[in-house]
């Protein structure tokens, strides 16, 4: 059983806890937060350590691992004192706020071999992992265009104040939303990835902007439009929507649903000619605890497996979240954005 | 106790836990008082007389409706809070802290009924209470047969392991408003085993999944299935569609051989789809 802190008890931070709870392979001794009022409430219930300050916390405990929810500009400087003491870690998306921290900290994590996982959740939905395991199979054959849209219904009327109106306070869409929308594509078309244009648009908010449009090329050969929206009216939740077009077919993808086109049958994966619909009920949604989404436990599941050297690497590893921090940036000089 | 056949709200509002292109379709369908109004009118009836909804903004005029229609004298409402999007969403925002600051009247906060700030923060129970009686009073007049806790609050106090919630959670509702406590969940096994062995509640009531693909039927449909039949809790098998994954004489055929289903959760959109899968439940169960 690996002893794992969980460090932030926020809104992400209380969902890992629970989920991490009842995650097989891990146990959860202690969680830190400056603000002690929901931890005073944890600790009545859950039989764990609590404590303000993470450098007393490793000083008093053993601990094999941290689970990492904090504000997202004191990512860099938490993930790399645990670096510096060998812990290995889990941190919520995005990996930093600057990319030359993240390239940084991916390179101290190999010389000191921590291995490190990056809450990028939708890489454990099951239908997009059914959607790249698709790809993988070239089921479209070569892929050569696709557009990955992210809308939500967040602000829908003017917006002067609060964290989403600051990008510093790690607001705007693209701050927002961005991570999530770019590591899909980062992790649906390849690693390869670079920004070719970009343009924002402010819809509602008054210091940031409310849609983004980037232009992406992975391996320079398959060319993507990501577009991010949270302004959308009657988009209850966030969601991800996926058109692909390739040489033998289309694919439409959603975290719940996939139609895949085909201009010819393909016996071997059992597809015929035209549509073919697969949604999440046909996949197996088995966890052994349920909060949010499968994929919510499945990724801590990925962790445990991480920590009992079960798998080497983590599908959402630091490596592959520096690139969606990478992307992010060029979207921010193009655009002259000041943070 | 109650109903054998209880109807659902998911397609009113909008939520298919199959397609989103479908439920986007309902959604739209749905987008008025009106619309979801005849429809309750068509299930009452029919003869389905229990409505188990989640307590959006939605329903109130519809609400209204109904209490002023005489056939729904017969008419019961099955109540389901918080309204994820109401206070989960803002809790998830705002944390819990301001949250409670948000939904919680002023005036309660500062007649110090329910005690000084300190004792808020450090106890949920109160919270708890002041949730309910907020909720309940937005139905005050209509026929409440029973409360439900909503699966994203049970399972996450599973989570934490705060299984006092649950047992001050079915004293307050038996006790304040005489109908019974109950709790959504989609960690039934789990549940089950806290409700009936540690905090020894007889006969607890639970809504869970159950259906023939084994969807969402957390950690296994096997588990599900072995934990029903140890018959020690009241079991309202919902999502039996597995939302249109299959068809509704499968879903009973199903149903119909498992020990332990005491009333059956179902929502339909089309009229047609309602009498169908009312008959068949209703020949049955």
């Amino acid at each position: 059983m690996k002893k794992v802190a969980i460090i932030g008890t926020g809104k992400m931070g209380l969902s890992h806890l629970a989920i991490a709870n009842n995650t097989p392979g891990i146990e959860v001794v202690a969680i830190c937060d400056t603000s002690q009022r929901t931890s005073k409430i944890i600790n009545r219930y859950c039989q764990v350590k609590r404590y303000k300050d993470y450098k007393l916390m490793l000083r008093e405990i053993k601990l094999d691992a941290v689970i990492i929810s904090t504000p997202n500009s004191t990512h860099y400087s938490i993930v790399k004192y645990f670096i510096g003491n060998g812990k290995n870690i889990f941190v919520e998306k995005p990996f930093t706020t600057d990319y030359k921290q993240s390239i940084e900290l991916t390179e101290i994590s190999k010389k000191q071999e921590v291995k490190g996982q990056v809450g990028y959740v939708n890489r454990f939905n099951l239908v997009f992992r059914y959607l790249r395991s698709l790809i993988d199979k070239q089921v479209v054959g070569e892929i050569t265009k696709y557009t990955n849209q992210m809308l939500g219904g967040v602000i829908l009327k003017e917006n002067t104040s609060g964290w989403r109106n600051s990008y510093s306070r790690g607001g705007g869409c693209l701050l927002d939303y961005g991570p999530h929308c770019f590591d899909l594509s980062i992790y649906l078309f390849g690693e390869q990835v670079r920004v070719v244009s970009s343009k924002l648009k402010k819809i509602f908010s008054t210091n940031v902007h409310d849609e983004v449009i980037a232009e992406f090329t992975h391996n320079d050969k398959i060319k993507g439009i990501n577009r991010i929206n949270w302004s959308v009216k009657g988009e209850r939740k966030a969601n991800n929507l996926i058109e692909i077009e390739g040489t033998k077919g289309n694919i439409f993808a959603n975290k719940q649903e996939i139609i895949v086109d085909l201009k010819e049958a393909n016996y071997q994966l059992n597809l015929s000619k035209g549509k073919n619909q697969t949604y999440i009920t046909d996949l197996n949604t088995n966890v052994n605890y349920y909060l949010r989404g499968e994929d919510f436990s499945m990724q801590m599941m990925e962790f445990s497996n991480l920590l009992n050297n079960k798998i080497e690497e983590s599908i959402s590893n630091f490596e592959s979240a520096r690139l969606t921090d990478k992307c992010i940036n060029d979207i921010i000089q193009q655009n002259n954005i000041e943070i | 106790m109650l109903d054998r056949i209880i109807f659902g709200d998911n397609q009113f509002l909008g939520i298919n836990h199959r397609s989103l292109l479908k439920a986007k379709d309902q959604e739209q369908s749905f987008d008025s008082t009106k619309t979801i109004y005849n429809t309750l009118e068509y299930v009452n009836d029919i003869g389905i007389k229990s409505f188990m909804f989640t307590t959006h903004d939605q329903f109130e005029p519809v609400f209204k409706k109904i209490r002023d229609n005489n056939a729904f004298k017969d008419f019961g409402l099955i109540p389901c809070i918080p309204y994820a999007h109401k206070y989960a969403n803002t809790m998830t925002e705002l944390g819990i802290f301001k949250t409670v600051k948000k939904f919680i009247p002023k005036n309660i906060l500062k007649s110090g009924i329910h005690g000084t700030k300190s004792f808020l923060f450090n106890d949920p129970i109160p919270v708890m209470k002041l949730l309910i009686d907020s909720e309940m009073k937005m139905l005050n007049g209509m026929n409440i047969r029973a409360l439900f806790l909503q699966n994203t609050i049970t399972d996450l106090l599973i989570g934490l392991k705060m299984y006092s919630v649950f047992s001050e959670f079915i004293k307050y509702v038996e006790n304040k408003y005489a109908i019974k406590a109950g709790f959504i969940t989609m960690n039934y096994p789990l549940l089950n085993i806290i409700l009936t062995d540690e905090l020894k509640i007889p006969e607890p009531l639970i809504c869970a999944n159950v259906n023939k693909i084994g969807f969402r039927m957390n950690p296994n449909r096997n588990e599900v299935e072995k934990t029903l039949a140890k018959r020690n809790s009241y079991n309202i098998a919902m999502s039996i569609l597995a939302s249109g994954s299959i068809n509704p004489t499968d879903a009973v055929n199903y149903l119909k051989n498992l020990s332990g289903i005491d009333a059956v959760l179902f929502g339909a959109s089309k009229k047609k789809h309602i009498t169908d899968t009312y008959n068949i439940l209703i020949n049955s169960l």
